[in-house]
Parts: C-alpha cells; sequence; structure tokens
C-alpha cells in the first residue's frame, strides 16, 4: 500500500525535491505551499503524514498544526531553519512527532518519514509481547535476544546488546561508563572506559537515525549516557 | 667623644667634678656677695677694715658689759677694781676702761697702749635701792661710759689679728674671688653638656637606652624631686639652732643633694629628648591623650548615629538641642521671660514644621539620587507632595533616571539586534542551501557519463557542506560571543568528558592517521560547567585536531589539577606553519591555513574560547613552531 505524504514548504523548490525522494520510494505526493493549503489537502484526502515547514506565509506551520491536531493524529514531521532547542521543544509539546533542521540531508527525511510511518501505521497500539523492552520505537525482545527499530531489525555484537539492555531497563537513568563497564564486562575497567564510549557510539549509529542528533540514546557530557523514552 | 660619652667610669667621675665645680661656684659666688657686702670693692681696705673692727669691737664691749660686768656686779656687790686679773680679756688686743656716771673707772684693762681705733659706748642700767626690810625703795637710771681702743700692733692671736689677716687677704683676692666662680661655672657648664650628651649612652651600645628613671613619667619625676627639695628647706628652717658650722654643714649637703637632683632631671630629660617624644611619658600627656580619645570615640559614635539616621530624624534631632540651647538661653537672659518665651514658642511653632517639610522633600531626593547611583534605573521619585525647587529637582532626577534607562535599552536592543540579525541571516540563507543540498544530490544520482560534470558536482557537494556549516557557526559564534546562550552549570567529571570524546573521536583520528593519547590524574576531578558546551569546546578542539594536525604523529590529551584548577592541555603538531600569533589565532574567521582550501569555517576556536569564557574558565593558545598547544582551565569545583 503506498502512503499518502503531504509536503508543505512555502520554497516551491524544496517542495519538488522532497517530492522526487519520496516517489522514488513509492510514496504519493501532495503538495502545499501554506498552512491554510495544506489544511484543506488534509481535510479532503486521506494523508498518512505531514511534513511541515514553519516560516510559511498566511498560515505558519505551528498555528496549522495545532489546527490539525484539533482532528488528526497523523504524525507530522516539522521542518525548519531555527535549530534553537526551545524551538523544538515548542514543537514536538504542541504535536509534531519529529523535526527537522534545514539544511537537511534527504536520506535523513526519509529515514524519519519511513519511521514515523511505520510506527503510525503498523506498531501503534499493536500487539507487542508483554516480555518486550520498548523505548520509543526501539524494541527489545529478550528471549530471542533480538532488537528493532520501528519494526526493522538491527545487528547489535554481544556487549551493544548488553548495553542497550542496561540503558532501556533503567531509561532516564545516567550510567557512567565505568558503571556500564562494570554491569556489562563484570570486572573493573582500570582505565579503559573509552571502550565503553567506542561502543555506544557504534549502538548510536546503528540504533539512531541522525547519530549526530539522537533521539533516544543520549550522551550526558561529563556524566554519562542515557535512554530517554523518546520524543513522544 | 664617642667613646667618652658611653663610658661610665668618665660619667661618674663627671658628676663628681660637676658637684665640686658647682658647690666651687656657689661657693665662689657667695664670696664675692660678702666681699661686696662688705664694701671690697668701694673702699680700700683700712676702711673695710675699721668698718670690721668697729662692728667687732661693739660686740666685745657689749660682751664685756653684759655678759661679764652686769652678771659680776650681781653677784659680788659691786667691788671695784681687784677683778681685772680674772678678766676674761687676758690675751688680747682689745682694751676697754669701763666708768660711771660720775666718771670713776670702774673696770678697765687699759694702760695707756697704743691703739688703731678708739670708740666709746654708753650702757645704760636701772639701779635698786633697798630698804631695810629688804623692799625695793628707790630705783634710779645708771648711765656707764666705755672707751674701746683696738691696739695699734696686732700682736696678740685673736679675733682682730685673724680679721686683719682675713681682710688683706680677702682685699688682695677680691677681682680672684670673681674670676674663680666664673670659670667654676665655664667648667660646670662643659660638664654639664658633656653629662647631657653621655645620657642614655651605654657601653657597646649604639642606640640610646633608658635606664629605670626614664621610665618614670616625667612630671611625676619632677614632682618628687620637687618635694624633695621642699622637704629640704623645711628642715633647713627648723634647724636654726645648730650654730654656723652646722649650718654650713647642712647647707652644703643639701646644695649638693640638690644639685645632684637637678642633674638627673637634666640628664632624664636629655635620654628623654634623644629618644623622641619625651612628653609621651608624662602623666599628664597620657590624661590628655585618654581624654582625646574618650573625645574622639565620642564624636565617632555621634558621627555613626548621624550617618545612620535619615534625614528627617536628623533635622529633628538637630532642632531639638538647638530648642534646647535656645530655651536656657532665653531663660537665663530675660527676667520678665514669659512673653519672651511664648514668642519663641509661636517663632519655632512656625519654623519647625517648615524645616520638617524641607527636610522630608531633601531625603526623597536623597533616596532617589541613591537608587539612580546604584544603578535602579526604573525607580521614579514620587514628587506629587513635593513643591517649589524640590519638585523641579525631582523631576529633573526622574528625567535623567528615564533617560539613562533609555540608553541601556539602547544598547541591550542593539545586541540582541545584532545577534537576532545574524541569526535571521543566517536562517534565510538556510532555506536556498537546503535545496542547493537536495538537488546536487538528485543530480549526483542521475546517471552522469560526463566525468566532467562528475567533478564539478563532488565541488558542489562539498562547497555546500562547508557553506551549512558555516552558517551553523556563525549563529553559534555571534551567540557564545555575546552569551546569548543558556548556561547550565552543574558538577562535570572531566574524566568521563575525556572517555567519552575519545569513544565519539577514536574513529575520526585513525582516519587522520593519528594516535590519541590520554594521559589524566587518578582522582575525579570535578568542575562547574555545562556539559553540553563542554563537549561542543572539545568537538570544536577536537575537529580541529583532526583537519589541521600533521598525519602519523600523537595528539596529547592532558587533564591535571594545579593550584586548585583543572587544566586541560590539547597538544598536536600543525599540518601547516603556523606563522599566525596565537592572539589572532583565536580571532574570527582566522585559520591555520591562509589558503582556506580546507572544510572549516575559521570560527572553531573564537567559539571554543567564548564557551570556555561563559563557564568561567580560561582558553589560552601556544604556538610554538609546528607544536600547537591549547590550554583550558576551570577552577576545580
Amino acid at each position: 500500500m503506498a502512503y499518502n505524504v503531504l509536503i508543505c514548504d512555502d520554497e516551491k523548490d524544496i517542495v519538488s525535491a522532497l517530492k522526487i525522494y519520496l516517489s522514488a520510494e513509492n510514496y504519493n505526493t501532495y503538495e502545499a505551499y501554506t498552512g491554510k493549503e495544506a489544511l484543506k489537502i488534509i481535510e479532503s484526502h486521506d494523508i498518512h503524514l505531514v511534513l511541515l515547514d514553519i516560516m510559511m506565509p498566511e498560515m505558519d506551520g505551528l498555528t496549522a498544526m495545532v489546527k490539525l491536531r484539533e482532528k488528526y493524529n497523523i504524525p507530522v514531521i516539522l521542518l525548519t531553519a531555527k535549530s534553537e532547542d526551545t524551538d523544538k521543544i515548542l514543537g514536538l509539546n504542541i504535536g509534531a512527532d519529529d523535526y527537522i533542521t534545514k539544511p537537511f540531508n534527504p536520506v535523513e527525511v526519509l529515514a524519519r518519514v519511513k519511521s514515523q510511518l511505520r510506527r503510525y501505521m503498523q506498531l501503534g497500539g499493536a500487539n507487542v509481547k508483554p516480555s518486550n523492552l520498548v523505548i520509543g520505537s526501539i524494541e527489545i525482545d529478550d528471549k530471542a535476544k533480538t532488537v528493532t527499530v520501528d519494526g526493522e531489525p538491527v545487528n547489535l555484537t554481544p556487549k551493544e546488546y548488553e548495553i542497550l539492555k542496561l540503558l532501556m531497563e533503567n531509561p532516564g537513568q545516567v550510567f557512567s561508563p565505568r558503571d556500564i563497564y562494570k554491569r556489562v564486562w563484570n570486572d573493573n575497567p582500570y582505565g579503559s572506559e573509552s571502550t565503553v564510549a567506542v561502543h555506544i557510539r557504534h549502538l548510536r549509529e546503528k540504533v539512531e537515525i541522525n547519530p549526530a542528533e539522537p533521539r533516544y540514546l543520549k550522551v550526558v557530557w561529563g556524566q554519562g549516557y542515557k535512554i530517554e523514552r523518546g520524543e513522544r | 667623644m664617642n667613646k667618652i660619652t658611653h663610658s661610665l667610669v668618665w660619667k661618674v667621675v663627671a658628676i663628681f667634678l660637676f658637684v665640686i665645680s658647682t658647690m666651687g661656684f656657689i661657693g665662689g659666688l657667695i664670696a664675692a656677695g660678702l666681699l661686696y657686702e662688705n664694701g671690697f670693692y668701694e673702699t680700700s681696705a683700712e676702711n673695710v677694715k675699721i668698718e670690721m673692727f668697729e662692728h667687732y669691737t661693739r660686740r666685745n664691749a657689749n660682751y664685756v658689759f653684759y655678759n661679764y660686768f652686769l652678771p659680776d656686779r650681781w653677784l659680788n656687790q659691786y667691788e671695784t677694781n681687784g677683778q681685772i686679773e680674772n678678766c676674761y680679756i687676758r690675751s688680747t688686743n682689745f682694751f676697754f676702761t669701763l666708768k660711771n656716771s660720775e666718771g670713776e673707772t670702774i673696770l678697765s684693762n687699759y694702760a695707756g697702749q697704743e691703739f688703731q681705733l678708739s670708740r666709746t659706748y654708753e650702757f645704760s642700767d636701772v639701779e635698786y635701792i633697798y630698804g631695810a626690810d629688804g623692799d625695793v625703795v628707790e630705783s634710779k637710771n645708771v648711765t656707764y661710759t666705755m672707751d674701746c681702743y683696738v691696739k695699734k700692733d696686732l700682736d696678740t692671736d685673736d679675733f682682730y689679728y685673724t680679721l686683719d689677716q682675713f681682710v688683706n687677704f680677702a682685699y688682695k683676692m677680691r677681682y680672684a674671688v670673681i674670676v674663680i666662680p666664673v670659670m667654676f661655672l665655664i667648667f660646670s657648664i662643659i660638664l654639664f653638656i658633656y653629662l647631657m650628651c653621655s645620657a642614655g649612652r651605654r657601653k657597646g651600645e649604639d642606640k640610646i637606652i633608658p635606664n629605670g628613671i626614664d621610665k618614670i613619667p616625667f612630671d611625676l619625676l619632677v614632682t618628687i624631686i620637687l618635694s624633695i627639695v621642699l622637704l629640704e628647706a623645711l628642715i633647713f628652717d627648723q634647724m636654726y639652732n645648730i650654730g654656723t658650722v652646722g649650718y654650713m654643714i647642712l647647707f652644703s649637703s643639701f646644695t649638693i643633694v640638690d644639685i645632684l637632683l637637678a642633674l638627673l632631671i637634666c640628664m632624664s630629660f636629655a635620654t628623654r629628648y634623644k629618644l623622641g617624644g619625651w612628653w609621651k611619658n608624662t602623666i599628664t600627656y597620657r590624661i590628655i591623650s585618654l581624654i582625646f580619645r574618650i573625645l574622639r570615640k565620642i564624636v565617632s559614635a555621634i558621627k555613626y548615629i548621624f550617618q545612620h539616621m535619615s534625614l528627617v530624624k536628623k533635622t529633628i534631632l538637630v532642632l531639638i538641642c538647638i530648642s534646647i540651647l535656645e530655651f536656657m538661653g532665653i531663660s537665663i537672659s530675660f527676667d520678665n521671660g514669659a512673653m519672651m518665651i511664648f514668642l519663641w514658642i509661636l517663632e519655632k511653632a512656625i519654623l519647625c514644621p517648615v524645616l520638617l517639610i524641607v527636610s522630608i522633600n531633601l531625603q526623597k531626593l536623597q533616596q532617589g539620587g541613591q537608587k539612580i547611583a546604584v544603578g535602579d534605573l526604573n525607580y521614579q521619585i514620587d514628587t506629587r507632595h513635593m513643591f517649589w525647587d524640590f519638585r523641579t529637582h525631582g523631576e529633573n532626577l526622574n528625567r535623567i533616571n528615564e533617560g539613562m534607562s533609555k540608553a541601556v535599552e539602547e544598547r541591550l536592543k542593539s545586541e540582541r539586534f545584532k545577534t537576532e540579525l545574524i541569526t535571521n541571516v543566517s536562517h534565510d540563507i538556510k532555506t536556498p542551501l537546503t535545496s542547493i543540498i537536495n538537488y546536487v544530490d538528485l543530480i549526483k544520482k542521475e546517471n552522469i557519463e560526463n566525468e566532467k560534470i562528475k567533478e564539478y558536482i563532488d565541488v558542489l557537494d562539498r562547497q555546500s557542506s562547508r557553506l551549512k556549516k558555516l552558517t551553523e557557526d556563525l549563529v553559534e559564534a555571534s551567540k557564545a560571543s555575546t552569551g546569548n546562550l543558556p548556561v547550565n552549570m552543574v558538577p562535570t567529571e572531566i574524566g568521563v568528558l575525556f572517555t567519552q570524546a575519545v569513544g565519539e573521536y577514536e574513529e575520526r583520528i585513525k582516519n587522520a592517521g593519528l594516535e590519541l593519547i590520554l594521559e589524566k590524574a587518578d582522582e575525579d576531578i570535578f568542575i562547574m560547567a555545562d556539559g553540553r558546551l563542554l563537549w561542543r569546546i572539545f568537538d570544536n578542539l577536537l575537529s580541529n585536531i583532526c583537519k589541521y594536525a600533521q598525519p602519523s604523529t600523537r595528539v596529547y590529551l592532558n587533564l591535571e589539577k594545579i593550584n586548585g584548577q583543572a587544566v586541560i592541555t590539547f597538544r598536536n603538531i600543525s599540518k601547516y606553519a603556523l606563522n599566525i600569533p596565537s592572539e589572532e589565532l583565536l580571532e574570527r574567521f582566522v585559520r591555520g591555513d591562509r589558503s582556506r582550501n580546507t572544510e572549516g569555517s575559521g570560527l572553531g576556536l573564537s567559539i571554543a574560547k567564548s564557551l570556555t569564557e561563559l563557564q568561567n574558565g580560561i582558553l589560552e593558545l601556544y604556538v610554538d613552531g609546528d607544536l600547537f598547544k591549547v590550554v583550558l582551565k576551570f577552577n576545580i569545583n
């Protein structure tokens, strides 16, 4: 089944570029250039996902999203040139599912779209095994020792798996590299904490769409690492 | 001189000599005085002698009459002659003939010898005539005359002889008697000067050393010595019956004591004077300074109270004080003061409220001024209840404040505007940049046969990502340098950050052909910092290292604890010759390679420095040949 994706940006070139990428991945695309147009299209078509620019004439992206959220539960990914944390938090608080800052990498946009759609269409309230550990789109099946992100299996080394499991069992809690080494390697690190740091980076590259801006596996600089419950 | 002044023996000798010399002076002075008294300097020796002989002859005559003739007569009931052999004057230069009123000689030792001086004295006596029963029947005045002679040749060794000898001698010496005390005086003065110089000196000491007496308060010492002198005078006064010799001895000894005491005072004073501030060691000075200290305390207390009092309270206090004084003045000066007091109260009743209102106004102005001075630019003086000039002044102050707050606002605004401008401009750049990046990517996906176009597209791809990085850095640099960035300071362990940095950069460093060497202390070092900002600093520095370090060299990352500071050092060997001063490297847009053909914006170091300073740290840069060193210093928590 082809999903319907609405692209809304006042910059036509960006819309066309995104259209090309999404069409190549077999998505049906709809175009809008203002917030009002976007709302109209959403009302008249069965849209599965919205890529929404914030700064637009007539009606900006944030207003449009507030209106959209009054009726619809479809995933919304914000596109904006603003990269401040406060903007990000504001956008996510009023109902965005994800956030991409311009200038973006088309591959990243595709990955995020895919991820959001999979969660919305396939996993939304779907049967999750009770023994499974789930944080956002990451799921660990401890019996099968498998990890899936947005339903797609991810290949982890045993140590990476152990680290991820430790962090996911204690969401929000910060583990120092020493703690992680002691619990995963069952040994004193004696200066080999950087091994943990390297493993974490690898893990992040495998689990996160954009490892430089992780959604779940976060670095608390000068303290350690943690898993956050994810944005929404 | 120095040697002599420091010698105790010399000092004692000098004191001894001084006493003698001074005594000589006094003695000479007395002698000269006596000579003068007796006319040695006015008449000839003969005249002096005659005068003295006359004086002495009168005494002898008195003696003979009262001590010899009269008692003898009372005892022996008048016998004429015959007794003369027993007369006290057997061997003498003094002769006399006592006659009664009838001219009969009663008593005499004169036998017609040659004389050089003769005097006749009259004596009178009362004679009683007794009756048969022994009662006094009659009394009558009897007159006696006595002719006295002084032998011409004073061949007997008696007082006349001595006197004669003395006068002859003294007359000869009469001018010497003046010279000798003068010489004694000069000698005394020299000795005195020496003693003053030597006061307080001691053998083998360069400094002035006070003795026990010098430590007694000076006025107390003077008082003690004056009372000793007074005591002497009292003793002297009581001792009238000890005879001339005893008198002389007493006088001399007292004089010696007085000289010694005077010398003591002078030497002690000299010592004190040399030590400086002689007046300080006096009871008077102590009392006065104590009084002064107390007064100063009182004054400062009053000052303190006044300073910490509001203007209105001060005014009230002063008004009360003045009123009390005035009231007292009026009560004393006017007898029928009822009218005066009434008028005075009336005047006060009008004046006081006016003054109070003035002082309240002044206080408001003062408070307003103070608020402005400490920078409270929103403070407005309440001018509603002010009047006249005060109101104008208050309004002026308010206007100044408004002007100032406007100026401050303007400045803040322009700062904000600058950051906003940079942010907005880069946002506006980002949108077209997104298109460029996307379309370059799309072109790359097309099947392009032309190798040249492929090459060009690679250039576009690289440069557009560089532009992307540049705009991001620009915003960050502007925020970091203006402090327009939230800083969340928490205790941060740098060791952990090191580990994390290694984890993040392990691969990139390896790809750049470098070897990273970590050196850190075993103990955990915590600093107050914002972990995210600290990582941005590390990120910038490490990415610089990856870009600019000479491949196949080592990169050192050091963490030390020096003087309560956490010192983090990044060291690497530069790929390019660093012919730029380290200060310039910290400036924005300056890069190690002048050609600017590598990736990077040239903002990394500048951002790192601003971020370090935002976290109260110091970033220092050292360039030593190709050795490039960045030192971060943070206070340890």
